[in-house]
């Protein structure tokens, strides 16, 4: 019993980095990203006991991680801080070239993230930058597998979509209008 | 979205089976606009990978950490059920103390535990040790600690007590507060104090093993979790080492300034 739950508290501790890295693609900011950590943290430590042992540790935890995020994250600071990042940002120069083939900043890609919306962002954020099976991610997401193919590709679509606009936004505020 | 679409982004995520990979290498190679898209997606996710990845960069909060490593002490002392105290455990999670070893941390603890308070006093009448909150009175064991020793030097008085500063840190609205223990033959207690207008105030006390002595909400659970949870609510930023305490204490508390 003792081991088992040491090794409980190391494999936590082994997934902390993946975490806090979810936590920063779904809110885009750092000190955001920590808070939920920590939240997400602290609501698992308390809720130990309802994780049964043998299931996927890593799955679990980012669960409670999204689910945080979803009730109190986004509606509250998520939204206007990502904005407002965006907007005061140095890098509004996204230019078509480089959404194509070179280097964004974290400003143009957290405002991309913004605009298509919590179920695609949080599913580019567990596909696309940590890796999950898609089979994993249905079980974080408590959706069939086909969903998530679906909802994936449109994700990654709108995605694409956004960063391109924010390409064309450079054109139309050189021309004077907002976007 | 069409099959295709959804394909290509399973191709990409290595989700096709052997023979749908197969097919889409086909379609990829019969198709340079297939391909294209393909290296669009590629490109955008190792973009999303490499902005945040970027938080790797920063250290993880402390208190992530030492949350963890709190609960997992617990949890071991709990299943041993035995008396090796708490208290040793949660500082070597909670912080990491430079300039004190942490064996030393938990030698004094446990020693002030024990009875440094018999070695010192021999025959004095075992009072009952209460620390209250508030102002501590300037002739005490823990006043001489808190105003002018720096960390785990402990720090006798007339009565037995036994005081000794455990760190100092800052709050988050500057005030400088330090963590403290008080023991004497039969008990031992843990605080905060904060210096607050030339005087130590008492925020926070703690019997060890005991709930909690204050007037502030604590989150329910042990002494040192309750210490945990105060130092957390107050913000405490990281333990001053021992020559920015020494240089605190020289100055009688003030912070450093121009005149």
């Amino acid at each position: 019993m003792g081991a088992e739950t040491d090794d409980w508290h190391d494999q936590l501790v082994e997934l902390v980095p993946q975490l806090r890295r979810f936590a920063f693609s779904l809110t885009g900011a750092v000190h955001d990203a920590d808070d939920l950590l920590q939240a997400t943290v602290e609501k698992a430590l308390r809720n130990k006991s309802r994780f049964e042992p043998g299931t996927n540790l890593r799955a679990w935890l980012f669960r409670i991680c999204r689910n945080l995020w979803i009730d109190e994250w986004r509606g509250a600071r998520g939204r206007t801080e990502s904005l407002e990042d965006h907007d005061e940002g140095p890098s509004r120069s996204v230019d078509g070239e480089r959404v194509l083939s070179g280097y964004l900043e974290l400003a143009e890609v957290n405002a991309a993230m913004e605009r298509i919306g919590a179920d695609k962002r949080e599913i580019i954020a567990l596909v696309a930058v940590e890796g999950h099976s898609y089979r994993e991610v249905a079980g974080i997401l408590d959706i069939p597998l086909g969903t998530v193919m679906s909802r994936l590709a449109r994700a990654r679509a709108a995605l694409q979509d956004e960063l391109s606009k924010g390409a064309a936004g450079v054109t139309a505020n050189a021309k004077g209008s907002e976007r | 979205m069409n099959r295709t679409e959804e394909e290509l982004n399973a191709y990409l995520d290595g989700e096709l089976n052997a023979a749908e990979h197969a097919r889409l290498e086909a379609a990829l190679a019969d198709d340079p606009q297939l391909q294209s898209r393909l290296d669009r997606l590629k490109r955008i996710d190792q973009n999303l990978r490499s902005v945040f990845g970027e938080i790797d960069e920063t250290p993880v909060p402390e208190a992530v950490m030492t949350t963890i490593a709190a609960s997992k002490a617990e949890a071991g002392s709990a299943e041993n059920d035995n008396i090796v105290p708490l208290q040793p455990a949660r500082q070597n999670a909670r912080r990491q103390l430079p300039f004190l070893p942490l064996a030393t941390a938990a030698s004094i603890a446990v020693a002030v535990g024990l009875g440094v308070g018999v070695m010192m006093m021999g025959n004095g009448p075992a009072e009952n040790l209460s620390v209250d909150l508030g102002p501590v009175a300037p002739d005490s064991a823990l006043y001489a600690a808190l105003e002018h020793s720096t960390s785990a030097v402990p720090v006798e008085g007339a009565s037995g007590a036994v005081a000794a500063a455990i760190m100092t840190f800052e709050t988050e609205d500057g005030t400088t507060c330090r963590e403290f223990s008080v023991a004497n033959q039969n008990t031992s207690q843990q605080g905060i104090a904060c210096r607050d207008e030339g005087e130590w105030q008492v925020q926070f006390a703690v019997a060890n093993g005991a709930p909690p002595q204050s007037g502030t909400y604590v989150p329910a659970g042990s002494g040192a979790d309750a210490l945990d949870s105060m130092l957390n609510a107050m913000g405490a930023g990281e333990p001053l080492d021992a020559e920015s305490e020494r240089a605190l204490i020289e100055n009688g508390w003030r912070p450093e300034s121009s005149e």
